[in-house]
């Protein structure tokens, strides 16, 4: 049937280029949500690009492998003990101190949490800075501090992941497979120790790659800032440990402290004040000359320090970062 | 109606003071920021958004205090910064959609609205590649983009132009001045290219040593205090030229057959009179009588040096 006249067959506003669209300028007149809580939209981004590393994945999945061990080796005794093996394992055992499990598990993941750092953090704000990111954040409805907690949030959460995961399915595990051999009875409230010590860690890494990636606007350098952060403090605390042990142990006691005197060490101190314990559960299931039921311990491993103070200097270790952050980040460069 | 209202605004660098006793009122539709290097224009801008704070005085923006309200204000602002920015592993969908969400947009919509802005900017094609992968050009359209997706208010385009070819700067002057009339949105444009003022903008705020010289339409501007009359005939004439001193007036300038005149009186209509009465009597054929206007360009120099 033919058109009325008048009217026309098409639309006439419609572009050749692209027949159905509309490409004309609309203004948007949909909801906005009230300007606050900013930091969170910023913490979910930061997330969502996290996962897309796979580096992360693959150094998130190497920080379990002291767990993973620990447990595997535990099980197959478990599994295959049988008659006189039976009883050596039962007084095995009643040794046991499974909190130095969770310590182990938790020193031998530090490494691959400071490389997941690495590859989260510590670059991420230098290449904001680098790419005037800051121009995009802080011209929208978010602050400098929506953007810092943004940041630190992410990576907080990140790394938390990472630290509490093994750790709790650990504990899992044992409250599930070793009840009978003192698992719950012997720490009742080790899962509230390992909750603060999830925390540690986690907390600090994700302040101190925000403190020291403000501090450039180059990803390459910011990382390598934050990496000799990490290895030179801690290569002058191993030479002081090696003092120590050619010293005379009780003549140093200033030294012992000082062992801790680096990022790891700190991660180190504070795990061990958590769980008041040295540690040494699985070199002494690996063989290794520990008395268990000491602790664990042994030449050469530096006791647990005052919990306190190291609360205090990682607290200030994180206050520090974050008034280096605060300092550093803004939208523009003002000159003064 | 005003979009902002600036009073005695000085902002201070340490010492330096950007902007001194500033007051000005910006009104609604497409306004023009001009002035020289350091004159104050990009430090206006970042006073109203709240990135540097004032020294003294202050000011609103639709109604919000300057120094109170930065977040209110700066969601109904979208800003297009002169210099690259992105936000680094994002590709363009995800960028203008995360610039809308910290505009406060909820998720769907933000990510809808993205696809929409980007088609408009003529990313619709680039829409999933990596924004750092972009050209000048693209980069450009992608900071428009990221600007317009929360449906601003008020538009602030720092040197929409920079770097681009002329065909770009082309388009990029049609997307703006596209914005800028019968959308809802108000634009704010500083740059130093005043051809660029004159495609895009109705009205213009001049701007030098930190202080207002000069703030009207363009076309007022442009007029000549002695409004003089631009005359084209159809072949140079001296009887014609002769005429117009006989009925007092003055050939202020002469190129070929066009000729700028200025007649006594201030009545344009009374004027034109005159120039066809010289024209009749001196037997020439006129083409075309005009008020003359000088250039923005012009103007804006005799605003800036007096």
């Amino acid at each position: 049937m033919d058109n009325p006249p008048n009217v026309p067959p098409v639309a006439v506003n419609a572009s050749p280029a692209a027949p159905i669209a509309d490409l004309t300028y609309r203004n948007y007149t949909g909801p906005l949500s009230p300007p606050a809580f900013r930091w969170w939209a910023i913490a979910k981004m930061t997330m969502r690009l996290g996962v897309k590393k796979k580096a992360f994945w693959a150094w998130a999945a190497f920080s379990a492998w002291f767990y993973v061990l620990q447990l595997g080796i535990l099980t197959m005794l478990d599994q295959f003990s049988s008659g006189r093996n039976r009883e050596f394992l039962d007084q095995f055992y009643r040794m046991v101190r499974w909190k130095d499990l969770f310590l182990d598990g938790y020193l031998s993941s530090l490494f691959f949490l400071f490389l997941c750092t690495l590859v989260l953090a510590s670059g991420n704000i230098a290449a904001d800075n680098k790419a005037n990111a800051l121009l995009v954040y802080l011209s929208k409805p978010a602050t400098k501090l929506d953007y810092l907690l943004g940041k630190w949030t992410g990576f907080f959460l990140m790394l938390l992941a990472v630290s509490g995961a093994p750790m709790l399915l650990t504990y899992g595990y044992g409250l599930m497979t070793f009840r009978e051999h003192g698992f719950l009875t012997q720490e009742p409230w080790l899962v509230a120790r390992l909750l603060g010590l999830m925390v540690i860690c986690p907390a600090l890494l994700a302040s101190v790659g925000v403190g020291v990636s403000a501090q450039f606007d180059q990803p390459r350098y910011a990382t390598a800032a934050f990496a000799g952060l990490y290895f030179l403090p801690m290569v002058v605390s191993y030479v002081m440990l090696a003092v120590m042990r050619h010293g005379e142990g009780d003549a140093l006691p200033v030294l012992q402290n000082l062992y801790y005197s680096h990022l790891a060490g700190l991660e180190e101190g504070l795990g061990k004040a958590i769980l008041d314990t040295k540690g040494g559960f699985a070199r002494a299931l690996l063989g290794g000359p520990r008395n268990l039921a000491e602790g664990g311990g042994g030449d050469g491993i530096v006791g647990p320090p005052n919990g306190y103070v190291f609360i205090v200097a990682w607290a200030a270790v994180i206050a520090v970062s974050a008034f280096l952050a605060w300092r550093r980040v803004r939208a523009v460069e003002v000159v003064k | 109606m005003s979009v902002a209202e600036i009073r005695n605004l000085t902002v201070k660098y340490g010492e330096f003071t950007a902007l001194r006793d500033f007051s000005v009122d910006v009104p609604e539709g497409c306004v023009g920021l001009l002035g020289p290097n350091g004159a104050g224009k990009t430090t206006l801008l970042k006073t109203l958004l709240g990135f540097v704070l004032p020294a003294r005085g202050g000011g609103t923006l639709f109604g919000h205090d300057i120094k109170r309200d930065g977040r209110l204000i700066r969601q109904k602002i979208g800003l297009m910064p002169e210099q690259d920015c992105h936000i680094p592993g994002m590709t363009a969908v995800m960028f203008v959609a995360f610039a809308g969400e910290l505009a406060g947009m909820p998720k769907d919509f933000a990510v809808s609205r993205a696809h929409e802005v980007l088609e408009y900017c003529g990313l619709g094609e680039a829409r999933y590649r990596n924004v750092e992968t972009y050209s000048t050009g693209m980069k450009q359209r992608i900071k428009l983009a990221q600007a317009l997706v929360h449906g601003p208010k008020l538009l602030l385009l720092d040197e929409p132009t920079n770097g681009l070819d002329p065909q770009g700067r082309e388009e990029m002057l049609e997307l703006v001045r596209s914005v800028s009339h019968g959308k809802g949105v108000n634009v704010l444009v500083s740059s130093h290219l005043l051809k660029d003022i004159e495609r895009t903008c109705d009205e213009v705020i001049v701007v030098a040593k930190g202080a207002l010289v000069e703030q009207g339409r363009i076309e007022t501007l442009k007029q000549l205090t002695a409004t003089p009359l631009d005359v084209e005939l159809l072949t140079p004439s001296e009887a014609f030229a002769g005429r117009i001193l006989a009925k007092g007036g003055r050939i202020v300038r002469q190129e070929s057959y066009n000729y700028r005149v200025v007649m006594p009186g201030d009545d344009a209509v009374q004027m034109s009179r005159l120039v066809f009465e010289a024209a009749v009597e001196s037997g020439v054929q006129l083409r075309g009588v005009v008020l003359a206007q000088r250039s923005l360009e012009d103007a804006f120099l005799e605003a800036v040096h007096g």
